[in-house]
């Protein structure tokens, strides 16, 4: 079941070596339970620090974030994190690495049913360092997946990937979300890949980052948007 | 998906190798170690082997100061006919093993919570560097006094031996252990005994491995050195009594025997290691 999520005035200030540093200010974002919204924003810009927070992983020094009606305090069992690396447990096969995730999850799928979905049968008993950088992360997505959650938190998990893998990731990942039985904030700095995921991109910008535009994808022209979001950012299209 | 044809792999291979053939490397001067597989070992102590016996025939010390090799054996044949070997052996091997164990264990589960925690470190790490600055043969005298001079005494300075490496060890593992693996656990609701056992023990397990061969390695030289101070059964009890009969073949004897067992019993960690260090992707020297 999605769970809605909703970010009410967060900030997050940082102890620098001279001062705070205020990195994120002010962020107002609700996920509907189970919209696709994608956050983006340039590198360094907060992205991953607001995400982190709404995962539990860290804590916001102003403002509240709610899932459901719950307001997060520590790691959430209700949410999965895909990172920007895959983090696999390199002491555990691909099949353990997604079995681990699965203990105490009623009616989870089989690890090997999930790595099936993601195109990895045949793998369940390699080692991680035996995969190639894009079969890592969609192990890192099955074991999100077979968590069930109510809300999937993506850090740019296709980021490293080449080119045709961040292409054929997305289309598993829309798929899998097709059935909107899940909340999805993605983190990201690649604009195409938020127009053709999300179902709404949120701009992240300023330092302190807050956010500086919210634009819904369904019924509008993705080349005309994807010149609007550009242009937010100050850049042109290239002819 | 990034390709991973072993033809591929091939490919590049057959470049390096074209390019060998096109310029071959100048002709090494190179010892055939790598055909001798696992009797190579052997090469050592084989050459030790004829040193000795030439130091023997060339009668560097008297026979009774330095026996042959072979009269070593026949010391070892005399002891078993007179059923002294395998109860001496087993004594040591006993005292090791439970010694071993016991500092073993405590420096695990004291290694684990100043590894994982800072406010134990503050508590606990500052007095145990200042208790392994102490030379360990410094607490016999007071182990004595305070434990007699049976097993106990013994046991406890093995175990003291044997704690220090696991503990540096298993510490300086924690604390390389990468952050973001902690923080998977955590994301995907590991916390406390299941965080520990999942992602702790499991990350720091190489340095834990290293740390275990390098106590086992202190148990043995301790356990020399608690039976030396008095001990009716056991390896360092046969050096004493060889040295207050004047039998060189006896001490000899012990002292083979304890190479021997030291090696064997870490050649058995060292296996464990390897079998449970499969997933790991490091250098292994070169073939």
């Amino acid at each position: 079941m999605a769970e809605a999520v909703s970010i009410r005035g967060v900030g997050r200030v940082f102890a620098g070596r001279e001062g705070p540093v205020p990195v994120l200010q002010g962020i107002e974002l609700e996920a509907g339970a189970g919209e696709f919204v994608a956050v983006l924003g340039a590198s360094g810009c907060g992205k991953s620090t607001l995400l982190r927070l709404v995962a539990g992983l860290d804590s916001p020094t102003a403002g509240e974030i709610r899932i459901g009606s719950r307001t997060v305090t520590d790691c959430d069992p209700r949410c999965a994190v895909v990172f920007q690396e895959p983090r696999l447990l390199p002491w555990r096969t691909v099949a353990q690495n997604v079995a681990l995730v699965a203990r105490g999850v009623p009616d989870a799928e089989t690890p090997a049913a999930i790595l099936n979905r993601v195109g990895l049968t045949g793998n369940e008993r390699s080692w991680p360092y035996q995969l190639s950088g894009g079969m890592a992360q969609r192990v890192a997505l099955a074991r999100a997946f077979v968590r069930k959650p109510a809300v999937l938190l993506l850090d740019e998990p296709f980021a490293a990937l080449d080119a045709f893998t961040r292409l054929q990731m997305g289309d598993l990942l829309r798929e899998t979300c097709r059935d909107r039985s899940r909340t999805v904030l993605l983190v990201t700095h690649d604009v195409d890949e938020a127009l053709r995921l999300a179902d709404r991109i949120v701009l992240l910008a300023g330092r302190p980052a807050a956010i500086s535009a919210e634009y819904a994808t369904a019924g509008h022209d993705p080349i005309r948007l994807r010149a609007e979001i550009l242009g937010r950012f100050g850049l042109k299209e290239v002819a | 998906m990034v390709s991973m044809d072993p033809a591929i792999e091939r490919g590049v291979g057959g470049i390096e190798s074209g390019q060998a053939l096109a310029r071959p490397a100048p002709p090494r001067l190179r010892l055939p170690l790598g055909s001798l597989g696992a009797l190579r070992a052997l090469l050592l102590p084989l050459l030790i082997l004829a040193l000795w016996q030439l130091a023997v025939n060339r009668e560097f010390y008297s026979r009774g100061q330095l026996p042959p090799p072979l009269d070593v054996i026949a010391a070892g044949q005399e002891l078993q006919s007179i059923g002294l070997l395998v109860p001496n052996v087993l004594a040591s091997v006993q005292r090791v093993a439970i010694g071993w164990s016991a500092g073993a264990a405590a420096a695990i589960v004291i290694g684990l919570a100043v590894g994982f925690s800072r406010p134990v470190e503050g508590l606990l790490g500052p007095t145990l560097n200042a208790f392994r600055a102490v030379p360990s043969l410094a607490w016999v005298p007071l182990f004595v006094l305070w434990l007699g001079i049976g097993d106990a005494p013994k046991l406890t300075l093995i175990a003291l031996g044997a704690f220090f490496p696991v503990y540096t060890n298993l510490v300086s593992g924690v604390r390389q252990i990468d952050r973001r693996l902690i923080e998977v656990g955590r994301a995907y609701g590991l916390r406390g005994w299941g965080l520990t056992r999942e992602i702790l023990l499991p990350a720091a397990f190489p340095s834990l491995a290293t740390g275990l061969r390098l106590g086992l390695a202190q148990a043995w030289l301790f356990l020399v050195a608690a039976e030396l101070i008095g001990a009716n059964r056991g390896l360092g009890f046969l050096l004493v009594d060889g040295q207050n009969s004047g039998r060189a073949d006896i001490i000899l004897l012990s002292i083979v025997l304890l190479a021997l067992l030291g090696k064997g019993t870490d050649f058995l960690l060292a296996r464990g290691e390897r079998r449970l260090l499969r997933w790991s992707d490091t250098f292994r020297g070169t073939a």
